[in-house]
C-alpha cells in the first residue's frame, strides 16, 4: 500500500491544520474564544455541528488516499481512500445495472434461458440479497432481524459515548451527578440536544451500514453502482468545494478589500475598477471558458498524471480556484467598507502618530478587526458554493465526469426521471444527502453570525430575565 | 398636588447574561408647570427611570413592580394600546443625540405632522398650518420651507428643535428632556435651554430634565433628585440644593468640578467607581466611597433623613445618631509652574479640504477647516485651544501631528520644521509629540492586550518600563495582560494616556481628554494630567468646549472661530475679561452653578466653513457689528496686557 496525497488533500490537511493552530491560539484569548463559546451555547448550532462532523468525518476519511498492490509486485493504478476500504462491500459489490433500494431482483426485464427455453424475466441480482432462499417471503424478516441488531449496536456505542461525555464532564462530581446535569439541559453548552442528535444519526446509520453489505440500501444506477456508495463519496467533493474555494478567494479578497479602503487613494479606484469589472463579467461564461481550457491542457499531457484520479483532482482543485476567482469581489467590498470606517479610528491614528508602518497597521490594527466578518461570509458562502458545484457538474463544466459528486449523480439521473417506471433513487438519494449537509451548514452558519452580531447579544439575557421575574405584571 | 408621580420603581435590565437591578425603589412626584432634574453620573439609571415611566424600556428590561400615577391613573396597569395615547399626547419625550431620533428619510414636515395626525386626526392644510407653527414657536426661521427639509439639511442645534416641536405637537403636560442638550455645543445648548424655559412659561408644562451636567441643573431646575446606584439619594428644592447639597455624593459632585477658584490644587475626587448594579447592597451604597462612612453605613441602608432647608437625604449623618457632617476639606496647594522657553510653535496653518464635484472629481472649492492658525506653546505649560464644535481645533491638532498634511504653514518642534517631512525623517522629528484622543472606547485597539498597546510606540519592549508607566497613571501592572474592554471609560483615558507617555513626549495633544468622562472621572483625568506636567515638564496643547477644565487646567488661552484664533493670551486675563465679542459670547453661554443668568443668547448658528461670512467672520452673529465688519477682516491687534485680539472695536482700524 503506497500513501498518496493528491493536491485538494494537502490543501484539506492544511486547513484542519490552520483551524487546529488557530483553536489553539483563540482559547488562550478571551475575545477570540468569547463568541465561539456563544456558538457552543446555541441549540440549533450545536446540533448542526454534531450533523457536520458527521460529513466532515466521512470526507476526511475519504481524503486519506493510497494505491494498493496489484498483485504483481506493482502499485495498482486506482487510487483508493480509507473510506473506500471501509466500503469495499459497497464499493465492489455492482450489479449489471438499475436497481430499487432494498430489491432483490433486476429493474429490468432479461432474456434468460429458463429450462433451456429464453424468457424474459427479473433476474435475481448478484449481490443484492443474494442469500435469501426465498426473497418474497424471507426479506422483511431478514432486514427486520439486521436492524434490530443494529440499533443494538447503536444504543451501546451511544451510551459508551454518553458515559464519556459524563466523565469528561464530571470535574470531581460524582459520574451520576454529571450525567443527569447533562440530561436537564444545567450546563451552559447543550450537551442533551448533541447526545440526541448523535443518537438519531446512530439510529440512522448504523442499520444503513449494516444492510448495505447485504443489500442497496439507496439501490444502484445505470451501470450497477451502489447509489448510497456514491451519495457518501459526494460528500468529500461538496466540502472540498466548500472549503477550499473560500480558502483560495481569501487571500484576493482580505488583502486588496482592506489595502483598496486603508489607502484609499488611486490604489483604491484600481482595485474598485478591477472588481467592478470582474463583477460584470458573467461568471458561468468564464467558468467554462477556463474549465474547457485546464480540460484541453490536460487531455494533451497525459504524462503528468499518474492515475485517473490524479487527472480528476487536478481538475477539482482548478474548477476551486476559478469558482473562487469569481466569487472573492462581493466579500472585497464588505472589507473595504469596514476598513474606510477603521482607518478613521482613534487608535489608527495613534498608531500613525508612533510612526508604524503601514504594513503593520494593516496586520496589528486592521486584519484582527475584520475577521469576524470574514469568518462570518465563509461560513455564509460554504453552502452556495456546495449547491454552485451541482449547478456547474450538471451543466458539464463542473468536477470531471469519473469524479463523484452531487452535481454528476444529479446529472446521470437527470434522463431516468422521463422513465416508467421511474427511477427516482438517484436524485432522492442525492438530494437528501446536499439537502442535510447544506441545511446544517445552514443552521452552523446562522448560530455563528448570531454570535458574532453584537446587536443580537441581549437574548440569551432576556431568557435569564423572563425566568427570574416573569410573574411580575408588564 | 404633583401632576405625575412614580412610587417604588422597580426596573431590571438583562446584560451579557447579567441581571441588572437599574431602578430600585425609585419614587418622585413632578408638579404641575415645575422642572424637576434628575441629575447622577452615567449608569446611574436615570434613562432607565424616565423609559420606565413611559414604558419604552428595551427588549431586554422589564419592570418588576411600582406604579406610575398620572392624575391618579397607574400607567403600568394600562393597555398598550392605552399606553399610546399617553405618550406624545400626555407626556412628550426628547432624546439627547437629535441626530438618531429623525427618521433621515422622512421630511421634518411629515414627521412633525404624524404626531397631528395621530392624535388629533389633522389632516390636509390645518396640519400643515399646525407644523409651521410649531416650528416657528421653537423658533426655526422660514418654517414652510424648513419643514420641507429633510434631517440631513439641517444642523444638530435645528435638529433638537424639531425633536422639540416634535415633542410639543402633542400638546403634552409633562416633557421628559433625557439629556437634552449633551450633545451639543454650549452656545446651541444656552438656546435650547432657553427655548424651553420660554415654552414653559407659556404654556405650564411640567419638565422632567434628565442630565448629568450641575451646570443645566442651576439653570433649570426647581427641584433636584440625584441618582446614584439605581436609587435617588437626596431630593432638595434647587436653592437649597446648590446652596448646601446633603448627600456626600452630591457634594463630592460638586467638589470635582473643575473651575478658576481650584485653579492650582489638585481637584476633590471621588475615590473607586460606581458598584455594579447586579448585586445585593447590604448597607448604604456610597458607603465604600464615602469620607464620613462609618460601620453603620456598611451594616444598615439609610432611609429618608431631613436635612434641614426642606431637603431630603438618603445618609446616615442625618439621622441625629452620631456621626457630623464635615465639610471636605480644601485640597492641597500645588502651584501651576512653567518655565520659559517655546516647545512648539505654529506659524499660519491651514488646512483646506478639497470639495469635489461632477464625474471628473474637479475642485470646485475648499473647505478652509484650519485658516492661517499662529500661536506657541511654551515648556511646561498648558495652552488651551477652545470654540464651538466645527471650528477647527481638532483638525489644527491632528496637522500639528501631521495625521493631516497641512495645506501651507509651518510647524516648528524644536525648531525643527514638521511640514513637508516624510517617512523616516518625519517619523524622528515628531517623536516628541504625542496626541490623546477624546472617545477611550474608539482609540484603543480592542483586539490587542494592553501590554502590546503600550508597546506600540517604544523602541524595544521592556515590561518594567510599562509596568512603572501604569503604575504613574494610576492603575496596577497587572493590566498589562487585560485587554480594553475590561476598563471603564476613564481608565482606558488612563491607558491611552500611559501609551502617549511611553515615548517621552515633550508635548502632548489633548483632544477633548475628558469629554466623555462624567465628572468624577474628568477630575481624576485632569488631576493626572497636572501632576504629570509638573513631574515630567510636559507641555499640553488643550482642545476643548470645556470652559471650566480651560479655566482650571490652561495658562493660555487661544479662542477659535471658523478656522482662526480671534482672541489668544494669558488663561486668567482672558476668561476675567474678554475682549472680543466672540469670547464674551461663549463665556455667557456657559451655564454657571451660582446664578440664574438673565443673558443675551447667540444668534444664529455656526456658518457654514465652505462660504464663511466675508470680512469678520464673526460679524454675522456679532451684537457689535459695525459696517466696515462686513468687508474687512480684522488685523491681529494687541492689547495692553499682552492679548492678541482680531476685532475692529480695537486698534486704529477704522
Amino acid at each position: 500500500m503506497k500513501p498518496v496525497i493528491l493536491w485538494t488533500d494537502g490543501l484539506i490537511f492544511l486547513l484542519i491544520f490552520v483551524l487546529c493552530a488557530f483553536a489553539w491560539y483563540a482559547s488562550k484569548r478571551p475575545h477570540l474564544s468569547a463568541p465561539w463559546k456563544k456558538v457552543g451555547e446555541s441549540r440549533s448550532g450545536m446540533i448542526s455541528a454534531v450533523v457536520l462532523m458527521f460529513f466532515v468525518g466521512i470526507g476526511f476519511l475519504d481524503s486519506l488516499h493510497y494505491r494498493p498492490a496489484d498483485g504483481k509486485g506493482a502499485w495498482s493504478v486506482q487510487v483508493l481512500s480509507a473510506f473506500d476500504a471501509l466500503a469495499s462491500k459497497m464499493r465492489t459489490r455492482t450489479e449489471t445495472t438499475y436497481s430499487a433500494p432494498f430489491a432483490t431482483h433486476s429493474f429490468q426485464k432479461e432474456a434468460v434461458l429458463v429450462d433451456g427455453k429464453p424468457e424474459r424475466v427479473y433476474p435475481r441480482l448478484k449481490y443484492g440479497g443474494a442469500e435469501l432462499h426465498d426473497p418474497a417471503r424471507d426479506e422483511i424478516p431478514d432486514v427486520a432481524k439486521r436492524v434490530l441488531a443494529s440499533w443494538g449496536w447503536a444504543i451501546l456505542a451511544w451510551i459508551a459515548a454518553f458515559v464519556a461525555l459524563a466523565l469528561a464532564l464530571a470535574k470531581g462530581r460524582s459520574l451520576k451527578m454529571s450525567a443527569a446535569m447533562i440530561l436537564k439541559g444545567e450546563s451552559n453548552h447543550p450537551w442533551d440536544a448533541m447526545l440526541y442528535t448523535l443518537l438519531a444519526l446512530f439510529l440512522i446509520f448504523f442499520p444503513a451500514f449494516s444492510l448495505s453489505s447485504h443489500y442497496h440500501v439507496f439501490g444502484t444506477d445505470k451501470v450497477g453502482q451502489d447509489v448510497f456508495y456514491l451519495a457518501l463519496k459526494s460528500i468529500r467533493t461538496g466540502l472540498v468545494i466548500g472549503t477550499l474555494t473560500t480558502l483560495v478567494m481569501l487571500p484576493f479578497a482580505i488583502w486588496l478589500g482592506i489595502l483598496a479602503g486603508y489607502l484609499g487613494g488611486w490604489i483604491d479606484d484600481v482595485i474598485q475598477y478591477i472588481y467592478t469589472t470582474l463583477n460584470s463579467i458573467p461568471s458561468v461564461l468564464l467558468i467554462v471558458a477556463s474549465v474547457l481550457m485546464m480540460q484541453v491542457y490536460i487531455d494533451s499531457h497525459p504524462s503528468l498524471f499518474e492515475t485517473m484520479a490524479e487527472r480528476a483532482d487536478l481538475r477539482l482543485l482548478f474548477l476551486c480556484m476559478i469558482l473562487g476567482m469569481t466569487s472573492w469581489t462581493e466579500l472585497c467590498r464588505l472589507l473595504r467598507g469596514e476598513a474606510l470606517k477603521l482607518r478613521e479610528m482613534d487608535y489608527i491614528q495613534a498608531a500613525q502618530a508612533f510612526g508604524v508602518s503601514h504594513l503593520k497597521i494593516v496586520t496589528r490594527h486592521i486584519l484582527p478587526n475584520v475577521m469576524h466578518i470574514v469568518l462570518i461570509s465563509v461560513v455564509m458562502q460554504f453552502s452556495s458554493l456546495v449547491l454552485a458545484e451541482a449547478v456547474l457538474s450538471y451543466v458539464g463544466v463542473g468536477v470531471d465526469p469519473s469524479m463523484i459528486s452531487f452535481g454528476t449523480m444529479i446529472n446521470a439521473a437527470r434522463l431516468e426521471m422521463a422513465r416508467e417506471p421511474m427511477v427516482w433513487w438517484s436524485l432522492a438519494a442525492a438530494f437528501l444527502f446536499m439537502f442535510s449537509m447544506v441545511l446544517a451548514a445552514n443552521l452552523f452558519a446562522d448560530a455563528v453570525r448570531d454570535a458574532f452580531d453584537p446587536r443580537l447579544q441581549t437574548r440569551s439575557a432576556l431568557g435569564i430575565l423572563k425566568r427570574v421575574i416573569g410573574r411580575n405584571p408588564q | 398636588m404633583s401632576w405625575m408621580e412614580a412610587k417604588n420603581l422597580d426596573t431590571w435590565i438583562a446584560n451579557r447574561g447579567k441581571l441588572l437591578h437599574v431602578v430600585d425603589a425609585v419614587s418622585l412626584a413632578v408638579k404641575k408647570g415645575e422642572t424637576f432634574a434628575l441629575v447622577g453620573e452615567s449608569g446611574c439609571g436615570k434613562s432607565m427611570t424616565s423609559l420606565s415611566i413611559l414604558r419604552l424600556l428595551p427588549d431586554a428590561g422589564k419592570i418588576a413592580g411600582g406604579q406610575v400615577l398620572l392624575e391618579g391613573v397607574d400607567l403600568l396597569e394600562l393597555p398598550e394600546r392605552k399606553m399610546r395615547d399617553v405618550r406624545g399626547k400626555r407626556i412628550g419625550i426628547i432624546f439627547q443625540e437629535p441626530a438618531l431620533s429623525l427618521n433621515p428619510v422622512m421630511r421634518v414636515g411629515e414627521q412633525i405632522g404624524e404626531v397631528l395626525e395621530r392624535h388629533f386626526g389633522m389632516k390636509g392644510e390645518a396640519r400643515r398650518a399646525r407644523v409651521a407653527e410649531l416650528l416657528a414657536q421653537v423658533g426655526i426661521p422660514d418654517p414652510d420651507l424648513r419643514a420641507a427639509d429633510y434631517p440631513f439639511q439641517l444642523s444638530g442645534g435645528m435638529k433638537q428643535r424639531v425633536m422639540i416641536a416634535m415633542a410639543l405637537a402633542g400638546e403634552p403636560d409633562m416633557l421628559i428632556a433625557d439629556e437634552p442638550t449633551t450633545a451639543l455645543d454650549v452656545t446651541i445648548q444656552a438656546q435650547i435651554l432657553e427655548l424651553l424655559r420660554s415654552i414653559q412659561n407659556r404654556n405650564g408644562m411640567s419638565i422632567l430634565l434628565i442630565t448629568h451636567d450641575l451646570g443645566v441643573v442651576s439653570e433649570m431646575a426647581d427641584r433636584v433628585a440625584v441618582m446614584y446606584a439605581g436609587e435617588i439619594v437626596e431630593q432638595a428644592e434647587r436653592d437649597a440644593f446648590f446652596a448646601s447639597p446633603a448627600h456626600p455624593y452630591s457634594r463630592k459632585l460638586f467638589a470635582s468640578l473643575p473651575g478658576m477658584g481650584k485653579r492650582g490644587g489638585m481637584l476633590d475626587v471621588i475615590r473607586g467607581s460606581v458598584p455594579s448594579l447586579s448585586g445585593e447592597f447590604s448597607g448604604c451604597r456610597f458607603a465604600d466611597r464615602c469620607d464620613h462612612a462609618w460601620d453603620l453605613c456598611r451594616e444598615s441602608a439609610p432611609s429618608w433623613f431631613d436635612a434641614g432647608n426642606g431637603s431630603l437625604a438618603r445618609c446616615h449623618l442625618y439621622d441625629g445618631r452620631g456621626g457630623v457632617p464635615r465639610l471636605a476639606k480644601a485640597p492641597a496647594e500645588r502651584g501651576i509652574s512653567g518655565s520659559g522657553g517655546v516647545v512648539l510653535e505654529v506659524k499660519n496653518l491651514k488646512v483646506h479640504f478639497p470639495v469635489r464635484k461632477g464625474l471628473l472629481q474637479r475642485v470646485s472649492g475648499k473647505v478652509a477647516a484650519v485658516d492661517g492658525v499662529s500661536f506657541s506653546l511654551e515648556f511646561g505649560k498648558t495652552m488651551a485651544l477652545v470654540g464651538e464644535s466645527g471650528c477647527g481645533k481638532t483638525t489644527t491638532g491632528k496637522a500639528i501631528l501631521q495625521l493631516l498634511k497641512p495645506t501651507m504653514g509651518s510647524v516648528l518642534y524644536n525648531g525643527k520644521d514638521l511640514a513637508g517631512l516624510e517617512g523616516g525623517e518625519l517619523r524622528r522629528a515628531r517623536e516628541g509629540l504625542q496626541i490623546v484622543f477624546q472617545d477611550p472606547y474608539a482609540s484603543l485597539n480592542p483586539r490587542m492586550r494592553v501590554r502590546e498597546i503600550m508597546e506600540e510606540g517604544m523602541k524595544e519592549k521592556d515590561e518594567g518600563r510599562i509596568g512603572a508607566l501604569l503604575k504613574e497613571v494610576g492603575l496596577s501592572t497587572d493590566a498589562m495582560l487585560r485587554y480594553p474592554h475590561e476598563f471603564s471609560g476613564g481608565q482606558r483615558q488612563r491607558i491611552a494616556i500611559a501609551r502617549a507617555l511611553a515615548v517621552n513626549p515633550r508635548v502632548l495633544v489633548l483632544d477633548e481628554p475628558t469629554s466623555a468622562l462624567d465628572v468624577s472621572v474628568q477630575a481624576q483625568i485632569l488631576n493626572l494630567l497636572m501632576r504629570l506636567q509638573q513631574d515630567h515638564g510636559l507641555s499640553y496643547l488643550f482642545i476643548t468646549h470645556n470652559l471650566s477644565a480651560v479655566e482650571y487646567l490652561a495658562h493660555d488661552v487661544a479662542v477659535m472661530y471658523l478656522g482662526r484664533i480671534v482672541e489668544k493670551g494669558n488663561a486668567e486675563k482672558l476668561l476675567a475679561s474678554p475682549a472680543h465679542p466672540y469670547t464674551r459670547a461663549l463665556l455667557a453661554a456657559a451655564p454657571s452653578l451660582e446664578t440664574r443668568k438673565v443673558r443675551e443668547t447667540f444668534e444664529g448658528e455656526l456658518p457654514s466653513p465652505l462660504s464663511p461670512p466675508p470680512g469678520c467672520h464673526y460679524h454675522s452673529r456679532c451684537p457689535q457689528r459695525m459696517p466696515v465688519c462686513a468687508s474687512v477682516y480684522p488685523e491681529a491687534c494687541v492689547l495692553a496686557d499682552g492679548r492678541e485680539v482680531r476685532c475692529h472695536l480695537y486698534g486704529d482700524s477704522p
